[in-house]
């Protein structure tokens, strides 16, 4: 038996497949790193101002914000790219996140006020309202088998028409103009430090580590990979399906409620128009980290770097005076390189495959 | 109108061979269809059926060999090139599609246009036009009908009336009547008859061998991708067919090792689901039982419905003498069973996964402390797996993806040993494996089974499946039709009960015990 496996005529194919297999993983982040440098440097060219403290600070603190909730949309793509899974309602969640966070306070000025709550317990809220709500999105993905795309676009209305009626509610009027306030708990969001570094970037770094851990080594993060490569095939392996589902979008609610505590506390104030489109932002910043929208596949450091380097675009191209629309050009054209390359090496691997199994 | 009756065949097939890879399917092939003649061909899966069928109308190209249609040797390079030549070829799953009219799906890719506006549809013409081909057909459905709200007989009407349009001469039929009721197929036939009537030919593929004998004329019989006879289908009798469908010794050796049957660990009653109908069986320790049957005759479905990964409708597990609810693969998993699903690609290993990720896949929790993964553990259980079962490259890291076809089913093996399974249920395990590693795998469940396992063994191949059990029941129509012990196992038994019929050229066997006659309409 041992003689006819040592026959086996496609084992130099497979050893030599193996070599080169993760390489294009870590070539796409390493294509980041690159990109990121060498933005950095053109940005300095134009405008000496980039590199300065304040425009890194700033940078930082739009990357982490942008990141914390890229991180709940990369768990959701990995773990169930394979159903068409995608988040859309992250940017409404942000809102309605800062939108609770900063009612309940009852500081706005010039408003109702209808509470007033310490802002600890006021972030809780908010948090857990966005968590139950991406759990929401979840039930009605496993249970019903409805396409994500279509819930979370449903989400992503309800939590921006909540967000409307939370603000009224707070300021007392159904002119939303927004809850202006000042707390110092959310100031830490914009202001604080710990040491050179945003404290809200610390936060980032510490989560997406956690993140990285329970991807890499524990059995729910593996099940993730397993649910995202083949829904079926998780199942008969024993997996929850149904609670992975659920669990991933509450994690992304909540990731996102959080990107929205953090976006209120940089303004100081809460609007029902905030974070509109930064769902895309969010999307962009999980697909250009590596993270393949077919499942199954993706890097918290891929993400954590494809954060940095949307920001840095927004950043730089801002103090270059580029308008906007420039900016939303070249956004674009990175995320479909990016998704270029992810097909190419998708399409690669899966040819070996074809030829292996011929 | 037996064999020699025609002068000039319409379709004539001569010495068609085919081979994937360095597998050769079709070895020399001749084949003869005269006009207006029902030609049925049989043999068993795997005996190159499809293939021929492909070749002929286009789906795929043919090695060596030539098809010659009333004399004239024909080329084609795609099916759409068969079409034209007059050919028509209703699948077994039916293309209809599902949200068109009858209309829409009889004139698909050719639909009428208006006389001088030719990027315009003409519906009247449309409709009008399928109402003839309809009518022709003596069929009542409106051409207006949406397909899709219409029977699976219906449906395949429809085919039949869309290879008309397009002036088709010979209709392959691959299992016409797999879904139908007897009525459907009571219908069904008569408009063969009528399509005899009108000169069509239909070459006709059914693993039903009462039909054969009631609407072909004539009969050949492919076995091992070579024509073994072609028969008179009037005169011969299903037990003739049957057997010469297998007609072989069973040449190939298998490794079965005797050992001690335990007590009984697993048993099914009344199960029912969709596609199953009160199905009941037990297995025992140190057991090898085989699941023997066509395809789709139910064999998969009972394997998914014991393990959990389909509902049921009715009916109780027992494992170990205990009743217990099995309504998840993670609820069998924790009674300690394992299934090797047929689909290894999609179902059995996460091919873009590490050997020793799919290796631990259904019990990580033998490998973790708290959901946290030691993956020093994990690689170093899988290394001794892989080892033991000599999966080739001997490398925890490697991607299963890159394996071969036979190292693969290893991995999904080791899955379940690494699992501690204790009923483990293997469907086609050796399917796509080479000769190797197949020899590998008969090896690995022999030793399971006299390590005390029970194995469930389902196999479209007769000489494996009767090689290796100990007690072979045999599926119809998602009903157990028939058990065989050991000394009784035959190839005809097996046809037989597989094909709905019952053995009764070799000794009846006395012990089955819930066969019932089935489909005795047609069995005239």
């Amino acid at each position: 038996m041992s003689t006819l496996l040592a026959q086996n005529p496609g084992r130099q194919r497979e050893a030599k497949a193996s070599r080169t297999r993760r390489l294009p993983i870590q070539g796409q982040q390493l294509a980041l790193v690159v990109l990121i440098a060498l933005l950095a440097a053109v940005f300095t060219t134009q405008s000496p101002e980039f590199l300065s403290v304040a425009s890194i600070e700033n940078l930082l603190r739009s990357a982490s914000m942008f990141g914390i909730v890229g991180l709940g949309l990369t768990i959701v793509v990995i773990s169930t790219g394979s159903i068409g899974g995608i988040d859309l309602s992250v940017g409404s969640m942000m809102a309605l996140g800062g939108a609770i966070g900063a009612g309940l306070l009852g500081t706005a000025f010039g408003a109702a006020n209808p509470v007033q709550l310490p802002a600890a317990l006021s972030m809780l809220i908010a948090l857990v309202v966005t968590a139950a709500l991406g759990a929401l999105s979840g039930l009605l993905i496993s249970l019903l088998k409805l396409a994500p795309f279509a819930v979370t676009l449903g989400m992503m209305s309800v939590a921006r028409g909540l967000t409307y009626l939370v603000i009224a509610w707070a300021i007392g009027s159904s002119n939303t103009a927004g809850v202006t306030f000042s707390d110092p708990l959310f100031d830490v969001f914009g202001l604080g430090m710990v040491g050179p570094i945003p404290t809200i970037t610390v936060l980032f770094l510490v989560l997406a580590a956690l993140i990285a851990f329970v991807l890499k080594a524990t059995t729910f993060g593996r099940s993730l990979f397993v649910l995202g490569g083949n829904a079926e095939n998780a199942r008969l392996a024993g997996i929850n399906v149904r609670r992975t589902i659920i669990i991933v979008f509450a994690l992304s609610g909540l990731l996102a409620g959080l990107g929205g505590l953090i976006l209120t506390g940089r303004l100081s104030s809460a609007s029902p128009l905030a974070a509109t489109g930064y769902e895309l932002e969010v999307i962009m910043v999980a697909v250009i980290g590596g993270t393949s929208l077919a499942g199954g596949r993706g890097s918290i450091l891929g993400t954590v770097l494809a954060a940095i380097l949307v920001s840095e675009i927004d950043t730089g191209l801002d103090m270059m005076n580029v308008d906007s629309f420039y900016q939303y050009l070249v956004k674009g054209t990175i995320l479909v390189v990016a998704v270029v390359l992810d097909k190419a090496y998708q399409a690669r691997s899966s040819r070996k495959l074809v030829q292996q199994s011929a | 109108m037996v064999a020699s009756s025609t002068p000039q065949p319409l379709l004539r097939m001569e010495g068609i061979t085919k081979s994937y890879g360095n597998v050769q399917v079709l070895h020399g092939v001749d084949l003869e269809v005269g006009r207006g003649e029902v030609l049925g061909l049989l043999g068993e899966n795997g005996a190159g059926k499809s293939t021929l069928l492909n070749v002929l109308n286009g789906v795929i190209g043919r090695e060596g060999g030539s098809v010659l249609i009333d004399g004239q040797p024909v080329e084609f390079a795609g099916p759409k090139q068969a079409q034209e030549a007059g050919l028509a070829f209703i699948h077994q799953e039916l293309s209809v599609l599902p949200y068109l009219s009858v209309a829409e799906n009889i004139f698909i890719g050719r639909l009428p246009r208006r006389k001088g506006m030719p990027w315009l549809v003409d519906w009247a013409s449309c409709y009008r036009r399928a109402g003839e081909i309809l009518e022709r057909l003596g069929v009542r459905i409106d051409p207006r009908t949406m397909v899709g709200r219409l029977g699976t007989a219906e449906q395949e009407l429809v085919e039949i009336a869309k290879a008309l349009s397009m002036n088709a001469r010979i209709i392959t039929m691959d299992e016409p009547t797999a879904s139908l009721t007897e009525a459907e197929i009571e219908r069904l036939f008569t408009l063969m008859r009528q399509l005899k009537a009108d000169g069509v030919s239909v070459l006709y593929v059914s693993h039903r061998l009462d039909e054969v004998g009631e609407i072909c004329d004539r009969a050949t019989i492919l076995r091992d991708g070579k024509i073994v006879t072609t028969v008179d289908a009037k005169t011969t009798g299903s037990h003739a067919l049957a057997t010469m469908m297998v007609g072989r010794e069973l040449s190939e050796l298998f490794p079965k090792t005797e050992h001690e049957r335990g007590p009984e660990t697993l048993r099914v009653s009344d199960l029912s689901t969709p596609k199953l109908k009160n199905v009941s069986l037990t297995a025992h320790r140190g057991e090898i039982l085989g699941l023997a049957g066509l395809v789709g005759s139910g064999r998969t479905e009972l394997a998914r419905a014991i393990f959990g990964a389909d509902p049921i409708t009715s009916g109780e597990i027992f494992v170990e003498g205990e009743k217990v609810t099995i309504d998840s693969p993670g609820a069998a998993i924790r009674h300690g069973i394992g299934l090797v699903p047929e689909d290894r690609k999609h179902q059995g290993a996460v091919l873009s996964m590490s050997n020793a990720q799919n290796i631990s896949l259904a019990c990580m929790s033998k490998v973790s402390r708290l959901g946290q993964l030691n993956r020093g553990a994990e690689r170093q259980e899988a290394r001794r797996l892989i080892q033991d079962l000599q999966v080739y490259p001997p490398r925890a890291e490697q991607e299963t993806g890159r394996l071969s076809g036979g190292n693969q089913q290893k991995v999904v093996l080791a899955k379940w040993l690494f699992a501690g399974s204790k009923i483990l249920i293997v469907d086609e395990p050796t399917r796509g494996v080479d000769v190797g590693a197949r020899a590998a795998i008969h090896g690995l469940i022999n030793d399971l089974a006299g390590q005390g396992a029970t194995i469930i063994m389902i196999s479209s191949d007769l000489p494996e499946v009767m090689g290796m059990s100990d007690r072979i029941l045999v599926m119809h129509e998602g009903r157990v039709a028939g058990e065989l012990a050991r000394k009784d196992f035959s190839e005809e038994a097996i046809v037989m009960y597989a094909s709905g019929l019952e053995p009764t050229t070799s000794g009846p066997e006395p012990a089955v015990a819930g066969l019932e006659p089935t489909r005795e309409g047609s069995n005239a």
